[in-house]
């Protein structure tokens, strides 16, 4: 595996984004531009569209004009096919929960975005195991997700998220359920990883703390 | 086509042990419910194979495979044409036969006359032809003379008829005398009893001398030629090509028919019984097989949260809808499995230790029931719940790869 992909630039153009039946629109000409490897914290008050921008990012979500690029590549739109595709080459995410398939391991949960692709092999589920020894949880790999803590689960999940070297990694607030002091942990693990493999990177979080340590701060207004 | 991951998932969600008593109890019994509906398929046709082939084995065995008869019996050389026949490959025996409607009656007791289907036969060669020659008592076919009968046991019984009594034949033939036109009548002395199991011939038939019947019909030829095959799988082909050849041979027609012609509304009554059964217990299965769709709604409702998260990690909605369709098909397979597992060694322990015996009534006729398999009910009911649970489970697959994952992945 190569490190090609990682860190890529992304650029918001003019996203027009109104929800059927609302008055205002969430997005109204946002255009946001990050260079290639950036750690950028998304902030701003709740419904402002934080957890929208990584949506319309993933292609999980439409908008109604605009464009998105992520390395040059435009970000397909209504396109349910593309949009997998696209997420598959582009895109690593980590949700507030970490959204552990409950009947995997630990390891196998890590390999699923690759076995979604066909694409797990020896060297890559060696890939996978050294990130959770990455993430300090290497011993736990054969372990189902009910038999491990919601940090753990946690770092399970922002370490799946890189499993295919994606060039932006975002992250909807993926310590948002957890104390203060693991929350903690993990921000410094995310920062370890980010320092380590580069992904262009959008934290969405609430806590200043977070984004005080990130290298950039997007507020959405 | 690589299908590794929507298998990966499917399998590993039909073998976890759910705690949701539910969902598992709706598993269980979907997959029972194929079990179920495959086993009493495979049970119930083989049971009917075993009944048609053992009323067919008693036809076949009783009388030749088949017979050929020239339209005008004076016309022809039948020795010439035993020749011809005997001379075709895959011929195991042939025997040339005249058969003359009669009725009959003891000469001791006085009885009712009764009808009597008399087969002149040639007894040096008549026994390979058929089983039922066996099975008389007390002389062999071969020692039957000129004037003598063998008769059926049930005719015997109801006549009082035993070995060295006469048998009176009023034939359906006239003599014309002074006193004008009377009914031809014979008297045979019974030389022995046989029992085919089989009561249309023990109670209506009665074998004599050919020659006794080229005598009474003042002809010195037979009127057909019976026949038996090495291969009765072969009857169709060697019934037309020994036909041709006698055509060819004799220039006139040939009427030849075997015995599922001869008891075509018999055969005709049990192939449709047959798919009677197959109809009725293949609504069953549909059934049994269309629970998948119940429990599969189940699963997807459950399942959103996964759902939701495949996606956002790449997997495209057709591989979605594929895992779903993949645990149906695995549903529907593992159950025809077990269904499979529990009915192929019953059938084959039933059918051959002869378990379970005929009612006393059908003793004689079949002493036990038998349980035949074939390949093609086998296949039938091995796939078509596979094809049922294909379209059952079509419906909430597709459900599942319309999944909002946004909506789902903001619900938690």
């Amino acid at each position: 595996m190569t490190n090609q992909a990682f860190g890529q630039d992304l650029v918001v153009d003019s996203l027009h984004k109104t929800y059927p039946g609302a008055e205002h629109p969430v997005f109204a000409g946002y255009s946001l531009r990050l260079p290639g490897g950036v750690l950028c914290a998304v902030v701003g008050v709740s419904g402002i569209g934080k957890t929208t921008l990584l949506n319309c990012i993933a292609a999980l979500d439409t908008w109604d004009s605009g464009a998105i690029t992520v390395g040059g590549e435009q970000t397909p739109k209504d396109n349910p096919l593309q949009g997998a595709l696209y997420r598959r080459r582009k895109v690593g995410m980590a949700f507030q929960s970490p959204h552990l398939l409950p009947e995997f391991t630990v390891l196998e949960n890590m390999e699923m975005p690759l076995r979604i692709d066909d694409a797990l092999g020896e060297a890559e589920s060696n890939w996978c195991k050294q990130l959770l020894e990455l993430v300090g949880i290497g011993d736990l790999m054969n372990r189902l997700p009910s038999q491990i803590s919601g940090g753990q689960a946690a770092r399970v999940g922002l370490a799946r998220a890189l499993v295919r070297r994606p060039a932006v990694w975002l992250l909807d607030e993926p310590t948002g359920n957890l104390d203060p002091e693991t929350a903690g942990e993990v921000f410094q693990l995310l920062l370890t990883l980010h320092k380590e493999l580069c992904p262009t990177t959008l934290l969405v979080t609430h806590n200043p703390t977070l984004s005080d340590g990130c290298e950039m701060v997007e507020r959405l207004k | 086509m690589k299908r590794a991951f929507e298998n990966f998932i499917a399998q590993r969600y039909l073998k976890t042990r759910r705690k949701g008593a539910f969902v598992r109890t709706m598993l269980r019994f979907a997959r029972w419910g194929v079990a179920v509906g495959v086993f009493t398929l495979i049970v119930s046709q083989a049971l009917m194979a075993g009944w048609r082939e053992g009323i067919q084995n008693l036809l076949f065995n009783a009388t030749a495979h088949f017979s050929i008869h020239p339209y005008d019996p004076e016309n022809w050389d039948t020795e010439r044409a035993m020749e011809i026949v005997q001379a075709i490959p895959g011929v195991r025996a042939a025997n040339p036969f005249r058969m003359e409607m009669a009725l009959s009656r003891s000469a001791r007791a006085g009885q009712v006359a009764e009808p009597l289907m008399l087969k002149a036969i040639d007894p040096k060669t008549a026994r390979a032809t058929s089983s039922l020659f066996n099975n008389i008592k007390p002389i062999e076919i071969e020692a039957l003379q000129h004037g003598e009968a063998v008769v059926g046991r049930d005719f015997a019984r109801q006549q009082g008829l035993r070995v060295g009594d006469d048998l009176q034949a009023i034939l359906s033939r006239v003599d014309l005398g002074l006193s004008g036109m009377t009914p031809k009548t014979k008297v045979f002395t019974v030389a022995g009893i046989f029992y085919s199991r089989n009561s249309l011939y023990d109670r209506g038939w009665a074998f004599v001398h050919l020659d006794d019947a080229k005598a009474w019909a003042q002809s010195d030829q037979a009127d057909g030629i019976e026949i038996t095959l090495t291969d009765i799988s072969q009857v169709k082909t060697k019934q037309l090509e020994i036909k041709n050849a006698l055509e060819n041979a004799f220039t006139q027609p040939f009427l030849s028919m075997d015995q599922i012609e001869r008891n075509r509304e018999l055969f005709a009554g049990l192939d449709m019984l047959k798919w009677i059964f197959l109809a009725v217990l293949s609504l069953i299965v549909i059934v049994n097989a269309s629970s998948i769709t119940a429990v599969l709604v189940l699963l997807v409702s459950e399942k959103r949260r996964d759902i939701g998260a495949l996606l956002a990690l790449g997997a495209s909605p057709k591989q979605i809808q594929r895992i779903f369709q993949a645990h149906g098909l695995r549903m529907a397979i593992t159950g025809t499995l077990a269904g499979l597992a529990a009915a192929l060694p019953l059938c084959a322990v039933l059918d051959y230790f002869q378990i379970i015996q005929t009612p006393a009534a059908l003793v004689d006729f079949l002493p036990y029931f038998p349980f035949k398999l074939r390949i093609m009910d086998i296949l039938i009911a091995a796939i078509f719940p596979v094809i049922v649970a294909f379209f059952a489970s079509r419906n909430p697959a597709k459900r599942a790869s319309e999944n909002n994952p946004i909506e789902t992945l903001r619900a938690e």
